[in-house]
């Protein structure tokens, strides 16, 4: 199975910003693996991912789940992949739409991108404010990653939300949102305008 | 359904449904507008306002008075926006007649990302069914990938000098290699600008060898090539061509006082000992030298070969020394030291 190079190559950027372009360095050379760096257009071998991963979480001493949940937050909160979270904003102005708006998240992603594949997620609002959110097709460890962006992503709406992973399996899993307080807090701001216009 | 039966329809509604139309009356005063509207308007007042002072009709461009929109048969129309930004935007007409009214609706179309700028709108100002937000996904996404496109394009480029230079360049000395030397004598060639051809050959460098080591060899290579650096202009080439021979191409530089000047400081600087582990290393360089003026029409390979047999000519001399390739028509006058 191969995975689509943006993945691993903003990977390798919250690697590389979070415990230092030596521990990225060193990863790759344990692990003996041609590539200095990773070329964002290319596709790489799923294997290669996963041992990138299981070599950092020795290297770190953590297990791989709380790596790639941290990897989730850092995708939304870091100022320096600030498109990601921009990204993901644009799917609804409350966090409640936004949640709905992850059943669109492989379609958006293939409109901008058409060879990166995303997993197929299901959002169902289970009970008034708790949302199950089933992510099928999904790489092992993928949930993880976006239950750390889910997270953050609340506070990012000033939202006050309950989240878990309820079940995992093989290629899927389920995360639930239990939604406490839709406004609890301010939230960071979110301008609509991209760089890019004049 | 009869598509000319009127339905009840409240404003509330068409709010819903199109946040960007507004109902202008048959003197062309609008009588409603969509919250959207009234947000792009900002403090200015929308409604009782003429239409034609807040929108200019761009194309049809014949239109000015609301009388004559019914006459309007293209089914778009594009107006700019009566502000400081004057924006584009695309409008949909149709006459109501039994309101006396008209309906406009409106997109920014291609202006979108600049809209939202400028009048600070977000999703919610959209129609559900607009597509305002994926096109503004979009454009945040191509900016994405043009930036990663031209991150990679940059360090490609940056890639592909180094490469570049490397492949021209001999590994040991950092001079110029033999396949950087072919392509200065092409160039050369095609400028026509005179120059001299320069070969030089170390002397005693193998005994260096076998009574030191090739690593004595090696920092012996490498002061030479230092010496010659030094000894060259920026606009010469010098060129590691062996082991311990040298090509030299000296720029506009033909008249013999200067060949022989450079020929014998070259020589000079190469014989003073060079240190290598506490070892003094002592080395000599013979030299032959041929100016491009030598020819009616120079050309390559025989000005590498008589630079070749001047060389010679000072390693049968006794060596350490430089010859100075005459004129054709004056051969056998070698210009030896």
């Amino acid at each position: 199975m191969m995975m689509h190079g943006l993945i691993l190559w903003i990977f390798e950027a919250f690697v590389r910003l979070t415990y230092g372009d030596q521990v990225w360095e060193k990863v790759l050379t344990d692990l003996d693996l041609q590539v200095q760096s990773v070329e964002p257009m290319f596709h790489y071998d799923v294997q290669i991912g996963l041992s990138i991963l299981r070599q950092l979480s020795i290297e770190q001493s953590r297990d791989r789940n709380s790596i790639l949940e941290d990897f989730g937050t850092f995708l939304v909160t870091d100022p320096r992949v600030e498109r990601v979270r921009r990204l993901l904003r644009f799917g609804g102005v409350e966090y409640t739409d936004f949640l709905h708006s992850l059943e669109d998240l492989k379609g958006r992603a293939r409109l901008a991108v058409p060879d990166l594949t995303l997993p197929d997620i299901q959002v169902d609002e289970v009970q008034p404010h708790v949302f199950q959110i089933t992510c099928e097709n999904t790489p092992k460890g993928a949930p993880y990653v976006l239950l750390g962006a889910l997270r953050a992503l609340a506070d990012d709406y000033g939202s006050l939300a309950y989240l878990e992973i309820l079940a995992e399996q093989q290629d899927n899993a389920v995360i639930t949102v239990s939604l406490l307080e839709r406004q609890h807090a301010e939230g960071r701001e979110f301008v609509w305008a991209t760089d890019g216009a004049p | 359904m009869n598509i000319e039966r009127p339905i009840p329809f409240t404003c509330g509604a068409l709010d819903h449904v199109l946040p960007l139309h507004m109902i202008i009356d048959g003197s062309g005063v609008v009588r409603h507008a969509g919250p959207t509207i009234q947000k792009v308007f900002g403090r200015r007042k929308v409604l009782g306002r003429n239409v034609f002072g807040l929108l200019e009709l761009r194309r049809p461009r014949s239109i000015s008075r609301i009388e004559d929109v019914a006459k309007i048969d293209a089914r778009r129309v594009q107006l700019k926006i009566r502000d400081e930004y004057r924006m584009s935007v695309t409008g949909a007409v149709t006459v109501m007649p039994d309101l006396d009214s008209v309906l406009l609706n409106l997109s920014f179309g291609y202006s979108i990302s600049e809209a939202v700028a400028r009048y600070e709108l977000t999703g919610s100002d959209f129609a559900p069914t607009d597509l305002a937000v994926e096109m503004l996904y979009l454009v945040e996404a191509k900016s994405a990938v043009m930036e990663i496109a031209t991150q990679l394009a940059h360090r490609l480029q940056g890639e592909k000098e180094v490469a570049q230079t490397q492949a021209l360049t001999d590994g040991l000395t950092g001079l110029a290699n033999r396949r950087a030397l072919e392509l200065r004598l092409e160039r050369q060639f095609l400028r026509g600008v005179p120059f001299s051809l320069m070969h030089l050959d170390l002397d005693f460098f193998k005994s260096v060898n076998d009574t030191y080591g090739h690593a004595a060899g090696d920092a012996v290579l490498e002061s030479v090539a230092q010496i010659l650096r030094e000894e060259t202009r920026k606009e010469d080439l010098v060129a590691r061509v062996g082991g311990d021979e040298f090509v030299i191409v000296l720029d506009n530089q033909v008249y013999p006082t200067r060949l022989e000047k450079i020929s014998t400081r070259l020589i000079r600087r190469i014989e003073s000992p060079i240190l290598f582990q506490d070892q003094e290393c002592r080395v000599s360089a013979s030299i032959g030298v041929v100016p491009s003026t030598n020819y009616a029409n120079p050309d390559q390979t025989r000005m590498a070969e008589d630079a070749d047999k001047a060389l010679y000519a000072s390693k049968h001399a006794g060596r350490a020394g430089f010859t100075i390739a005459g004129r054709p028509d004056v051969v056998g006058r070698s210009l030896i030291d």
